[in-house]
């Protein structure tokens, strides 16, 4: 069988494999998984579940190899009260992943019906050991929800997004870059009018340089190049820099709102009231 | 004997009295000289030594086997560990006096561009040794059964490492730094489902107010609250999380067989299912 296999050779060489501290299946009834199974009942070399079984091997199911106060005394299984007491009983076992119905002594070749698992399933939240896996798993899920929650401050301490930046006749023709370390714009004029371009490199957001001699804007990050207004013609930037919408406030200043952007394509969408530009 | 002894006159003890002592045995639980017994003793008995086997397989000490990768860069998370805390006492992790720590550092502090130095080049370093060590995993089959397990462990210190790396290098809170973080953050915006940006992000209601990259933030652009967040995750957090991936890294390696050694032979019984039990 598979004891006779070598056993790991970091351990000492044993006649019987040594098993983990795990309950493993009793001789009787419980079966391991598919690999070798074992009709109930049948001689079993010790598997042990703990370091002193009671008696080697025993054939016979009622005695199971678990040496725990876990195992009915009562062996009468068919009976509806030793149902209602194993899994009362099985809840003194010190690890969980055995069966019950496993652990309860069952007549000789019955094998393991689906029968009795159905009856424990009833009581799932009345099992002491489930009830407090149970707790805990809920714990440690709204543990689990306030922690990424946590993360999401609340109020930020930001630059504003809306802001004003004087009168349109503070700007020639051009690009301003007197709002570009406080506010991430540039405020530029053409004939159309004034629009305030968002000094946010398309590729990955690093901000532009402004190059005045060359009438360009340089990312230094990976070197994508922009003409006066913003239009992309070199380097990995996907799309022109978007626009912030513009309007004027009834004393006839800008205010420029960076939360609403246009995208190329959109950037007509302006005119006296403001918008993508302000013609003025 | 002590009417015997002498009033008042205190003796230093010899070296070898202090051997008899029980101040010495009490630190030294056994003999020294060297026998294969003792040596084993000195393992077992040594808290930092017992993670090691007493005993190895020759081929574990065969560099062309292992090229000591692992080993070097476990090593150079320990420098970083010991730099790296060596740091935090002149560090300020807020806007402004970020920088001028890091320069205070190195233009001031006694050691502080050293100790500056070995933190930065060891991290430079893990990064390629992790990187190798994986390689080396990946030509030696050493991913197999039953060490996939251990493979997926290393993916996630790879990941940690480079994590570390990433977060520190906002630390200086230079241009370099920032604007690497802005870009990488930034890729965070097209994560699918969770990023503002990405597929799906906007139709789940996501923006930049409230997705991933606000979260690794702790805002929508790189600022005080960003620098923060970099230092705790770069000096506690993942540090924390890499030790843990290391100690069942290492744990594990044993339990599949030891460093250069053939796969343990599992007992029929004890596997879980068919696919272990062919493998
Ligand atoms: C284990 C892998 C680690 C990596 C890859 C790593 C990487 C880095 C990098 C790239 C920097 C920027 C360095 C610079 O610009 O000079 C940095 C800075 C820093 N790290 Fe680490 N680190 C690691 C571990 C640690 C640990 C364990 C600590 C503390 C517990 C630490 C504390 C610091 C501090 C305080 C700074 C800011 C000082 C400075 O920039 O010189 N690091 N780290
Ligand atoms: S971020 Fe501007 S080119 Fe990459």
């Amino acid at each position: 069988m598979a004891d006779d296999k070598n056993p790991d050779p970091n351990r000492p060489a044993m006649p019987k494999p040594p098993m983990p501290a795990m309950p493993a299946p009793p001789a009787a009834g419980g079966m391991p998984k598919p690999p070798t199974p074992v009709a109930p009942g049948m001689p079993k070399p010790p598997t042990p579940a703990m370091p002193a079984p009671p008696a080697a091997g025993l054939p016979k199911p009622p005695a199971p190899a678990v040496p725990s106060a876990a195992v009915p005394v009562a062996p009468k299984p068919a009976a509806p009260a030793a149902a209602q007491k194993a899994p009362a009983a099985a809840a003194a076992i010190p690890a969980n992943p055995v069966n019950p119905a496993a652990l309860r002594p069952q007549p000789p070749k019955s094998g393991v019906s689906a029968e009795p698992a159905k009856a424990d399933e009833k009581g799932l939240l009345l099992r002491r050991r489930d009830f407090v896996w149970h707790g805990v798993a809920g714990m440690l899920t709204l543990g689990a929800v306030a922690f990424g929650r946590f993360f999401f401050p609340r109020s930020l301490f930001e630059p504003r997004t809306s802001f004003t930046i004087g009168y349109a006749s503070d700007y020639g023709f051009g690009v301003d870059t007197k709002f570009q370390s406080t506010q991430r714009i540039w405020v530029c004029r053409n004939s159309q009018g004034l629009f305030v371009i968002l000094a946010v490199c398309t590729h990955l957001g690093c901000t532009p340089d402004w190059l005045a001699t060359e009438g360009l804007f340089k990312c230094p990050c990976h070197g994508s190049v922009y003409d006066t207004e913003g239009k992309n013609f070199a380097g990995p930037a996907p799309m022109p820099m978007r626009r912030c919408d513009v309007r004027l406030d009834a004393t006839g200043r800008i205010v420029v709102d960076t939360l609403t952007l246009y995208e190329v394509g959109r950037f007509n969408e302006g005119g006296p009231t403001g918008g993508a530009y302000i013609a003025v | 004997m002590s009417e015997t002894k002498p009033k008042n006159k205190f003796k230093l003890p010899t070296a070898a009295e202090l051997k008899e002592g029980q101040i010495w045995k009490s630190v030294f639980r056994h003999k020294l000289d060297e026998t294969p017994r003792n040596r084993s003793l000195a393992v077992l008995s040594n808290v930092f030594l017992h993670l090691h086997p007493a005993k190895i397989n020759r081929d574990a000490v065969r560099y062309n086997y292992t090229w000591g990768m692992g080993g070097i860069t476990f090593y150079l998370f320990l420098v970083l560990t010991i730099t790296g805390v060596l740091l935090m006492f002149y560090y300020h992790p807020s806007k402004g006096q970020a920088y001028r720590d890091i320069m205070y550092l190195m233009h001031d502090v006694p050691f502080g561009n050293f100790t500056r130095n070995m933190h930065r080049w060891a991290a430079h370093a893990m990064i390629i040794t992790t990187w190798l060590h994986m390689f080396r995993v990946f030509l030696t089959g050493s991913y197999k059964p039953p060490r996939e397990f251990n493979w997926n462990i290393g993916v996630l210190l790879l990941l940690f490492t480079m994590l570390l790396s990433f977060t520190g290098y906002l630390l200086p809170d230079d241009q370099l730094g920032f604007w690497a973080v802005t870009v990488g953050t930034n890729m965070a915006r097209a994560t699918p489902v969770m990023g503002s940006e990405g597929p799906f992000g906007p139709q789940l209601g996501f923006t930049a107010f409230n997705d991933v990259r606000f979260a690794i933030l702790g805002g929508s652009i790189v600022d005080a609250n960003a620098l923060l967040r970099a230092y705790i995750w770069h000096c506690v957090a993942i540090p924390i999380i890499a030790s843990v991936l290391m100690i069942v890294h290492f744990w594990r390696i044993r339990k599949d067989g030891a460093i250069s050694g053939p796969a343990p032979v599992m007992i029929e019984q004890d596997l879980s299912g068919p696919v272990a039990k062919k493998a």
